[in-house]
């Protein structure tokens, strides 16, 4: 009775933590692309990448001698992939992007700390060696319309991160100041933009690779909305990601600042 | 002071380009602007070839259908001066819009906004080179036009 009254609070106090919960956002955001977009191929890149993820984190623990375990940062990292990744592309290439996701996580790290967003990093990583390995199909569908109700509710999914990322993480001044910035670049209709929702409250605000004072979060969200309408490369056929890019240009330049 | 001093030119960084991008005086088109559909009278959906190529005077014009699966055919090459054509088959509302997905700067011209199934946009491209695009609402789903 000790022992399962252990695992029952060991689980409540898990499912408690902010990485746990936005995992669960996450699955939510997953179902709803999954009844948008049905296939088995769908659950079995999202469970591909799960376990690659997992077992590459695993993998690399282990070689940096480190014993003590926690799935949840991993399983984050492969949820994105999974909704931000071209679903089309081969195996082969979603394999590296997961590994290459967990690789920055346990390597490219100062003082403890990782530098780059996971996700983000094998993301746009996997688009430099495979084109056109991201297409955020998971988090674009979700359009605003007030006459359907399944699109009100997959929209209102979508912004379920918001109870993570500004309530318990308080990463408000980061998500504001870049969505901010965003629109005075662009358009205020872009508010309600998926993929835009879903890049600010979910990969922007991360909390490991993002700084922790007030001003430099401020800044930290100005310059990735700035810099992700001049990140795009002018050269045919060759084209960055331009938020993914500037998140991790960001990342590096704002990593002292944490 | 070395914090200070890389705050300092971080923000000064972001400010100067935000003006430049926002006055319009970097060389950059507006972000996100979304000309009007050019509306042509809606082709019947067509399960046959989808690319017709028609010589209509001193003009041509190329046709791609954009179904469930995607734009086809995804990459189409064409002269310059040609007029492509989007026709949404794809039953739901679609969108073409210039690479990258979601800022759309590349190509500002190939900014369209949403049309419905049945409905079709239209551009001609006047100068050579490679135009990428999407549907904004699914952006997996992408082609180009090359333009000789």
């Amino acid at each position: 009775m000790l022992i399962l009254a252990y695992h029952i609070n060991y689980m409540r106090r898990l499912v408690e933590t902010p990485k746990t919960q936005l995992g669960i956002a996450l699955f939510l955001i997953f179902i709803t692309a999954f009844i948008n977009n049905p296939s088995l191929k769908i659950i079995a890149i999202y469970l591909f990448l799960h376990f690659v993820a997992v077992a590459s984190d695993l993998f690399f623990l282990k070689l940096r001698n480190i014993f003590f375990f926690s799935l949840s940062a991993s399983l984050v990292s492969a949820s994105i992939i999974t909704l931000v990744v071209n679903p089309n592309i081969p195996w082969h290439q979603l394999f590296v992007i997961a590994v290459l996701a967990i690789a920055s996580k346990n390597f490219l790290r100062v003082s403890g700390r990782g530098i780059f967003n996971p996700a983000g990093f094998g993301l746009l990583a996997g688009s430099l060696i495979f084109p056109d390995a991201i297409s955020w199909w998971g988090t674009s569908f979700q359009q605003f319309r007030v006459q359907n109700l399944e699109s009100i509710i997959f929209f209102l999914i979508l912004l379920s991160p918001v109870l993570i990322s500004i309530i318990r993480m308080k990463r408000y001044r980061i998500i504001l100041s870049f969505l901010i910035m965003y629109i005075l670049l662009s358009s205020i209709s872009n508010l309600l933009d998926p993929t835009l929702l879903f890049f600010s409250l979910v990969m922007l605000p991360e909390p490991m690779t993002t700084p922790n004072r007030h001003l430099p979060q401020i800044l930290f969200g100005i310059f990735v909305a700035v810099f992700s309408f001049i990140t795009f490369l002018p050269i045919q056929n060759f084209q960055l990601d331009p938020l993914i890019t500037s998140l991790l240009i960001g990342n590096l330049i704002f990593f002292k600042f944490r | 002071m070395n914090n200070k001093i890389l705050i300092g030119a971080g923000a000064l960084i972001a400010v100067i380009a935000a003006v430049v991008l926002i006055t319009g005086k970097g060389g950059y088109q507006t972000p996100i602007t979304n000309p009007p559909p050019t509306p042509i009278k809606s082709a019947p959906p067509t399960t046959t070839s989808s690319l017709t190529n028609e010589a209509t005077g001193s003009a041509q014009q190329v046709t791609v259908m954009l179904t469930q699966s995607g734009f086809e055919p995804a990459t189409v090459t064409v002269k310059a001066g040609t007029k492509v054509i989007w026709v949404n088959n794809s039953g739901d509302m679609a969108t073409v819009n210039s690479a990258v997905h979601p800022t759309h700067l590349v190509y500002p011209p190939l900014n369209f906004d949403q049309f419905p199934n049945g409905q079709s946009l239209s551009l001609v491209f006047d100068k050579p080179g490679t135009y990428k695009y999407h549907d904004h609402l699914n952006p997996s789903q992408t082609g180009q036009v090359i333009v000789e």
